[in-house]
């Protein structure tokens, strides 16, 4: 196994935990921040794929803008899922 | 050369809907002009593209790239149909809506501009993909605009409508993805002559993946929970442009899917029980509606139920039914939402049993009594001609359950709209404020137009002779 | 129950799904099998979409970046489309916050010191690194919607930093009509000399060099500053919720 395939796949099996747990996880931040580690691996498997314009873009909206505007809105309900 | 460029239908409503925020910072008042004075313009280059694509197909290329390169726009007879049917409600709902009080004015008047855009973009449009991105202007415009009231109602109708849109619009892009994985083309007709180049799996789960995605803003019997809280919730003007433009839009983007692109015929039954199944579920739960918007609402999956059957039943007569029934139920939908919106202003109330007498107006009553008319298939109005043909087109395909089936669902709407007819017409009512001019002109165009058509439709025959050429995969 | 239901259906549309994507070539494929059908001017040709675009690119349409002409010329009326989708996202959100938008701001606690110097040093480095993506967007990776989406993180940051920084948002509206204005008026500019819209009317120039390949720069600046704006308008809607 090269190290291409090796590190890909760490970063999709770390993706892949993230989304279960952004789903699973009772605390709504907790849950939002999962969705922000997602978007974030998204972007860095999009670089290595060799598409760097496609991850400033995952990067800056995905992980910055999406997940400030999710945490805002978590501000105006309650944190906990019931 | 072309004589009128179809992208204008395009441009000119994104111009000016990028040029309204700068108007509305010096005056509000000419807002609703500008809108219905573009709209008006847009209607014109409609009829003149209608006019010339009834002579040959128009191709308006993009960007001076040979089309699979680029991006090329496609009206055959047909498309320019929808596109002036759509252009036209646009204009007369416009009117209704110069009603509109609710801030922000601004951005109903932008949202509703762009609705339109992406309504005409996804009727004119020859490229697959260009396809997704109208159809997702079509669907984020319209979920703003249903929210726009800003209450629980509004808000609950958006959310669902958000929800359920978006899993189409994702499949509408998976079935993309594998269509263009096999074949590297994004053109219609490059996709359509190289189709027996797929993979016969691939090929099966992209065409279901594009039929379930337009299936959601086609209205289809599972994917359809959205329709009475949205069409409830939004405001009335929203309601009918939604029944009357991005209905259609959606359903005539199907029909390309099915006929333009697969050329399918040997799974159109399929097609046919999703339209008896939405037709069924449609009616018979309108019938247990207590509020007017929400039984028009359900009415309304009835109607773009039978329209889908046609499509299913896939024979040229069917299809006519079809497509005339886009047309009537276009404008005849959008005429009742309109009255459903006086209604409400006058009686103050949505419960259709407080609305005695409301019809004895004859500004009111002739419409709506026309409008509803039309819907139940009555002989004189053009509602008759689309049902008859999507019978008869079933009847000689032997379709004899599903017409029964048909048939049943057909009474139930006539038992709730005559419910509906005694209480409006009813003696014995309070006196109800009359209603203004951008009430009862915009009732009484479409009331003209549905009479006018229904008497004499030999120039709609005329133009739904082509549905032949569009059925053998033409454009 | 419903969870059971819900993760069987999910596990079929994934099954059915993986084994539709396993048909996709991956990686290095020969694309000179696919070859591509004209339909208006009814010719068969040999060459396929994507090789198209790499050989001939850089020759019809002057952009350096392949990525950028065939998003920007190729494509570039799915541009305009994707621009209007953010304006609508944007004017959608603006008219549902918009009874909130009067209501009085709560006093909140600032942020630390080195919070306000670090994101006010930072602020304008974010701005000029957006700035550049966007202007060379032709030349380099990216392109308008990167270089708008970073220059929205920048206002992000004094948002988060300052808690009473409130864009103005008007002049946010203004720049989002007149970039949105200038991408269809060049569109409605082609249509008029060239009988294409959105045709690329201008001169290439040299290849690499910054003042070339015609339009695309004129539109990924439009671009640009109307995606950040928008953002940014975004943004400040969602904070004026603020009780």
């Amino acid at each position: 196994m090269d190290l291409f395939t090796l590190v890909s796949l760490i970063l999709i099996i770390a993706m892949l935990i993230a989304a279960v747990v952004a789903a699973e996880i009772k605390d709504l931040l907790s849950a939002a921040i999962a969705m922000g580690i997602v978007s974030l691996i998204v972007s860095i498997l999009f670089y290595i794929l060799q598409a760097p314009d496609v991850a400033i873009t995952e990067a800056s909206i995905g992980a910055g803008l999406s997940l400030a505007i999710m945490i805002f809105a978590i501000k105006h309900t309650e944190r906990w899922e019931k | 050369m072309i004589a009128v460029h179809p992208v204008l239908l395009i441009a000119i409503p994104l111009f000016f809907a990028f040029l309204l925020p700068l108007i509305g910072l010096f005056s509000k008042k000419v807002l609703k002009y500008v809108v219905t004075g573009t709209i008006a313009l847009n209607t014109i280059i409609a009829l003149l593209v209608f006019r010339e694509a009834l002579n040959s197909p128009i191709f308006d290329i993009l960007g001076g790239f040979k089309p699979p390169l680029g991006i090329v726009l496609m009206v055959g007879p047909l498309g320019g149909f929808i596109a002036l049917i759509i252009n036209m409600a646009g204009l007369i709902i416009s009117i209704y809506g110069m009603e509109m009080k609710k801030e922000p004015l601004v951005k109903y008047y932008m949202l509703s501009l762009l609705l339109l855009m992406g309504a005409n973009g996804m009727v004119l449009t020859g490229d697959l993909f260009n396809l997704f991105v109208f159809l997702e202007v079509t669907s984020i415009a319209s979920y703003g605009l249903a929210a726009y009231n800003k209450d629980l109602k509004g808000f609950e109708g958006a959310l669902k409508y958000v929800i359920l849109g978006s899993i189409g619009s994702t499949f509408v892009l998976i079935g993309i993805a594998l269509i263009y994985s096999q074949l590297r083309t994004l053109n219609m007709l490059d996709i359509a002559t190289r189709l027996n180049e797929m993979d016969p799996y691939v090929k099966i789960v992209a065409f279901t993946s594009l039929f379930l995605g337009f299936g959601v803003e086609a209205e289809m019997f599972p994917l359809n929970t959205w329709v009475p809280e949205t069409y409830d919730g939004a405001p009335h003007s929203v309601s009918a442009m939604f029944a009357s433009m991005s209905a259609k839009a959606g359903i005539f983007a199907l029909a390309r899917v099915i006929f333009t692109i697969f050329a399918f015929t040997n799974y159109l039954w399929f097609v046919v029980i999703m339209g008896v199944l939405t037709v069924f579920f449609g009616e018979i739960i309108a019938y247990a509606q207590r509020d007017i918007k929400r039984m028009l609402a359900y009415s309304s999956i009835g109607q773009m139920g039978m329209i889908l059957m046609g499509l299913g039943i896939g024979t040229t007569m069917a299809v006519e039914g079809a497509f005339f029934q886009m047309f009537s139920h276009a404008m005849a939908k959008a005429l009742l939402f309109i009255a459903a919106g006086y209604m409400i202003y006058a009686t103050q109330t949505e419960k259709m049993s407080e609305m005695k007498g409301i019809g004895r107006n004859p500004l009111i009553g002739i419409p709506l009594l026309i409008g509803i008319l039309s819907i139940l298939g009555m002989p004189p109005f053009i509602g008759f001609y689309g049902k008859f043909y999507i019978l008869m087109g079933g009847f000689s395909e032997g379709y004899y359950a599903i017409i029964a089936l048909f048939l049943a669902a057909s009474l139930v709407e006539v038992a709730y709209y005559a419910r509906f007819i005694k209480i409006a017409f009813e003696g014995g009512g309070k006196r109800y404020p009359s209603p203004k001019a951008t009430v009862y002109i915009p009732l009484l165009l479409f009331a003209v137009i549905i009479v006018i058509f229904g008497v004499y439709p030999k120039p709609i025959f005329e133009i739904l002779s082509h549905v032949t050429t569009f059925l053998t995969g033409g454009v | 129950m419903k969870r059971i239901l819900g993760g069987v259906i999910a596990v079929l549309i994934f099954i059915v799904l993986a084994l539709a994507f396993v048909h996709i070539p991956f990686g290095n494929i020969d694309l000179a099998e696919y070859h591509y059908y004209n339909p208006v001017d009814n010719e068969h040709t040999q060459d396929s979409v994507p090789q198209h675009y790499l050989d001939e690119g850089k020759k019809e349409t002057g952009s350096t970046n392949i990525v950028t002409a065939v998003v920007v010329d190729y494509r570039g009326f799915d541009t305009l489309g994707e621009v209007t989708v953010l304006f609508l996202a944007s004017t959608g959100v603006g008219s549902i916050m918009y009874i909130f938008e009067k209501e009085k701001r709560r006093k909140v606690r600032r942020a630390n010191a080195v919070v306000e110097t670090a994101s006010k040093l930072l602020f304008g480095f974010i701005i000029l690194f957006g700035a550049y993506i966007f202007v060379h967007g032709h030349l380099t990776p990216g392109g308008g919607f990167p270089g708008g989406a970073v220059i929205a993180s920048s206002f992000l940051l004094l948002y988060l930093a300052y808690p009473r920084f409130h864009a103005e948002h008007k002049n946010l509206n203004i720049a989002e009509s007149l970039a949105g204005l200038t991408f269809v008026g060049v569109g409605i500019l082609g249509l008029f000399l060239a009988g294409y819209f959105l045709y690329n009317f201008l001169p290439f120039g040299l290849p690499t060099y910054l003042f070339s390949a015609g339009v695309i720069p004129v539109i990924y600046v439009a671009v640009g500053v109307k995606v950040g704006s928008e953002l940014t308008g975004i943004v400040d809607a969602m904070m004026g919720v603020r009780e």
